[in-house]
C-alpha cells in the first residue's frame, strides 16, 4: 500500500502540491455479434486515451502548468504540439493539458485545477518515490493566497471588489490518426479560448456583441454611465509573503485584454446580496 | 525583583468614546485561522491561512449606570479600548471593528442585574500600536485623552427595584430573568482583503426573555397548541434606580411568542415554571440610541 505522503506528481519534472489527482485510461471496445452464435466477440471501438486531472495549490515561485498556458497562449507551431511526460506515483505518461483552472475562493488558498489528456501507453509501476522533492523552497510564503489577490492596471490598484474569481483556459487539441497505427501520429494544436469569471455587486447588462472584456471590472458613474478601467486591468495573484513585505511583487498575471463581455447573470438569494456574474472571454 | 502587574486599578474600558462603569469582567480573544496543509508527496505539513481572521470580546458589566451596550444593538461597528492611562493610548488592549452578537440582561433574587455583550470583532485585537489604529479610532482615543476619566453616577438597579410587568401574572413571583438579543452577522470579504468589505445582520435578530415563576396566576401553555394557539404576551422589565426608583433601563416586548417551558417540582422548592418568550425582529430602526421596534423597544437613561 503506498500511502499520499511516499509519492509524488511530477510535472516535466517539476513537483506540483497536489490535493487529488485522477488518471483514468479507456481502450473502448465494440462487441461484434453474428448470427448463430451465443457469445460476441470484441473489436476495437475507439483510441486508447488516458485523462488526467489533478487539483494544487498554487506556488507562485513554480507552477509548471500555468507556465504551459503561457507557452500555449504564445505559440506559434499549431500542428506539431508538444507534449508534458507528467509522473505521478511512478506512472509515467505523454499528455496534453486540456484545460487549467484557477479559483480564489474568499479568505483561502488558491487552487488550480487542470486536466490533461495522453494518447499514448502510459509506463511505469506504482512505486514509492526515488527521492524527495524540495516543494517548498521559501515556506508559507510562495503561497498564492486571496488575501494577496489584487485587481490593478498599468495606472496602480482598482478599488472595485470582487467577491470571487474564476480563470479557465480551453484548448482545443485534435490526435491525427492514420490507418495502421494505433496511435496519433501527430497532435494538433486547433484552437484555445480563456474566460475570466468574476462576482460583483454591481450590474453592467450587456449592450452589444463584442463589448471589451475591460467592462467587468468597471465602475457606475454618475448618470448611469458605466466607466471601464482602461490601461490594461488585470487580477495580480501574488504570494502570501507580500502581507508581511510590499517588495515582493513575484506575481501571476491574469488580464483582460483583447476580451469580450460575454454574459452576466444576475441571483438573488436568501440572505444574501444580489450576485452579479459577469465573464469576458478570448478566443485564440 | 517584582515584575510589575496589571490589575483592575489601571484598566480603564471604553466602548467608542464612552467610559463602560461596573465592568465585572473582560475576555478578549481570538484564534488565527491556521490549517495545517498537506499534499501528495509531503509527509510534513504547512502550516497557512485558512479561513475568516475574527476575534471576540466579551464583557461582563453590573448594572451600575446607563446601560452601555444597548446602543451597540444596531447595524454599525464600534470600537473599544482598555487603557491603562488615559493620557497614554499605547498602553492599551483595543479592538477595532466589533459588531455586537449577543445582548444579555439578566438578574436572580438577590443580586444587581448583569449586563453581558460579546462582539465579534473584524478590524484588529490586542495591543494595538497607535500607527495600526483606523482614523475613526484614533479620533476616539483623541477625545478619551482630551476628557479625562470620568466618575459613574452609580445609578445602582437591584433585583428589589426590577419592575417586570406581564399580562397574567404577579410580578412578586417572579424570581429571575433573562434577556438576550442574538444578532447573526454574516461578513462579506472581497479578494484582496483580509477585512470584510461588508458586514450585515443576518436578520431577523432573535430576543428572547426567560422568566422563572413561583406558580399562582400564571396559565401556561400545551405542547400540542403549537402551531394553531400560540400564547402571546406583552412583557416590561423596568430596571430601576434602587434607591430613587428611576428607571434606568427598560425592555418592552410586544407579542413575544411563548416557545418553550419548563415545569419543575421538588422537596425542597415550590413549584415553578421556566417560560420562554421569543420575538423575531426584522429590522433595527433605533431612536435616541435605543431599538425601536414594533416588537421591542428599550429605554436607557
Amino acid at each position: 500500500m503506498i500511502f499520499f505522503n511516499n509519492c509524488d506528481i511530477r510535472v516535466e519534472g517539476t513537483g506540483v502540491m497536489a490535493s487529488q489527482v485522477t488518471i483514468t485510461s479507456q481502450s473502448p471496445v465494440v462487441p461484434v455479434r453474428t448470427v448463430g452464435r451465443n457469445r460476441a466477440h470484441v473489436a476495437a471501438g475507439g483510441f486508447y486515451q488516458n485523462s488526467l486531472k489533478f487539483s494544487y495549490f498554487v506556488n507562485i515561485d513554480e507552477d509548471p502548468c500555468f507556465a504551459r498556458v503561457t507557452d500555449l497562449k504564445n505559440t506559434i507551431n499549431f500542428s506539431g504540439l508538444s507534449s508534458q511526460t507528467i509522473e505521478c506515483a511512478g506512472v509515467t505518461g505523454s499528455y496534453y493539458l486540456q484545460s487549467y483552472q484557477i479559483s480564489v475562493p474568499e479568505n483561502d488558498i488558491v487552487q488550480a485545477t487542470v486536466s490533461y489528456v495522453g494518447y499514448e501507453l502510459v509506463t511505469g509501476e506504482l512505486r514509492d518515490k526515488v527521492d524527495q522533492y524540495d516543494y517548498i523552497q521559501s515556506g508559507f510564503s510562495g503561497f498564492a493566497h486571496a488575501w494577496t489577490a489584487k485587481l490593478s492596471s498599468d495606472d496602480g490598484e482598482l478599488d472595485v471588489p470582487l467577491y470571487d474569481f474564476n480563470y479557465n483556459y480551453k484548448a482545443g487539441i485534435n490526435p491525427i490518426y492514420v490507418i495502421g497505427k494505433k496511435f496519433p501520429t501527430q497532435v494538433q494544436f486547433l484552437t484555445s479560448e480563456e474566460e475570466i469569471n468574476i462576482i460583483r455587486d454591481r450590474y453592467k447588462p450587456l449592450t452589444f456583441a463584442g463589448e471589451s472584456g475591460n467592462v467587468i471590472f468597471g465602475v457606475p458613474e454618475a448618470g448611469e454611465i458605466w466607466h471601464a478601467p482602461d490601461n490594461n486591468p488585470r487580477i495580480k495573484l501574488l504570494k502570501l509573503a507580500t502581507l508581511c513585505d510590499d517588495k515582493i511583487t513575484d506575481a501571476i498575471e491574469i488580464d483582460v485584454s483583447d476580451s469580450t463581455f460575454e454574459s452576466t447573470s444576475m441571483t438573488i438569494n436568501t440572505n444574501d446580496f444580489v450576485t452579479i456574474n459577469m465573464s469576458a472571454t478570448r478566443y485564440y | 525583583m517584582a515584575f510589575r502587574i496589571l490589575n483592575k486599578e489601571n484598566q480603564q474600558v471604553y466602548l467608542g468614546t464612552g467610559q463602560v462603569f461596573g465592568v465585572q469582567s473582560i475576555v478578549g480573544q481570538y484564534q488565527i485561522p491556521e490549517v495545517p496543509l498537506e499534499f501528495i508527496g509531503f509527509k510534513d505539513s504547512i502550516p497557512l491561512p485558512r479561513g475568516q481572521q475574527v476575534g471576540e470580546i466579551s464583557f461582563d458589566v453590573l448594572a451600575i449606570n446607563t446601560d452601555p451596550f444597548i446602543k451597540c444593538i444596531q447595524s454599525g461597528s464600534f470600537n473599544g479600548y482598555i487603557l491603562q492611562d488615559t493620557g497614554n493610548i499605547n498602553d492599551n488592549y483595543s479592538f477595532t471593528s466589533g459588531y455586537l452578537n449577543t445582548y444579555n440582561n439578566s438578574c436572580n433574587i438577590g443580586e444587581i442585574p448583569h449586563i453581558k455583550a460579546t462582539f465579534d470583532v473584524v478590524g484588529n485585537l490586542g495591543e494595538i500600536q497607535t500607527e495600526d489604529f483606523p482614523a475613526d479610532a484614533i479620533e476616539e482615543l483623541d477625545y478619551i485623552r482630551e476628557n479625562h476619566k470620568e466618575t459613574p453616577d452609580f445609578n445602582i438597579s437591584a433585583a428589589t427595584s426590577a419592575e417586570i410587568t406581564l399580562d397574567d401574572f404577579e410580578t412578586n413571583l417572579v424570581s429571575n430573568y433573562d434577556v438576550t438579543i442574538e444578532l447573526p452577522r454574516k461578513n462579506y470579504y472581497s479578494i484582496g482583503s483580509r477585512e470584510p468589505r461588508e458586514v450585515r445582520v443576518d436578520f431577523p435578530v432573535i430576543a428572547t426573555c426567560s422568566f422563572t415563576i413561583e406558580v399562582n396566576d400564571y396559565s401556561g401553555n400545551t405542547m400540542r397548541s403549537y402551531p394553531c394557539t400560540q400564547k402571546l404576551k406583552n412583557i416590561d422589565i423596568k430596571l430601576k434606580n434602587y434607591q430613587t426608583n428611576a428607571i434606568l433601563t427598560q425592555f418592552s416586548f410586544k407579542d413575544a411568542v411563548l416557545i418553550g417551558e419548563a415545569y419543575a417540582v421538588n422537596t425542597s422548592e415550590n413549584v415553578k415554571i421556566s417560560a420562554t418568550y421569543r420575538s423575531y425582529i426584522s429590522r433595527l430602526d433605533t431612536l435616541n440610541n435605543n431599538i425601536n421596534v414594533p416588537e421591542l423597544s428599550t429605554t436607557t437613561n
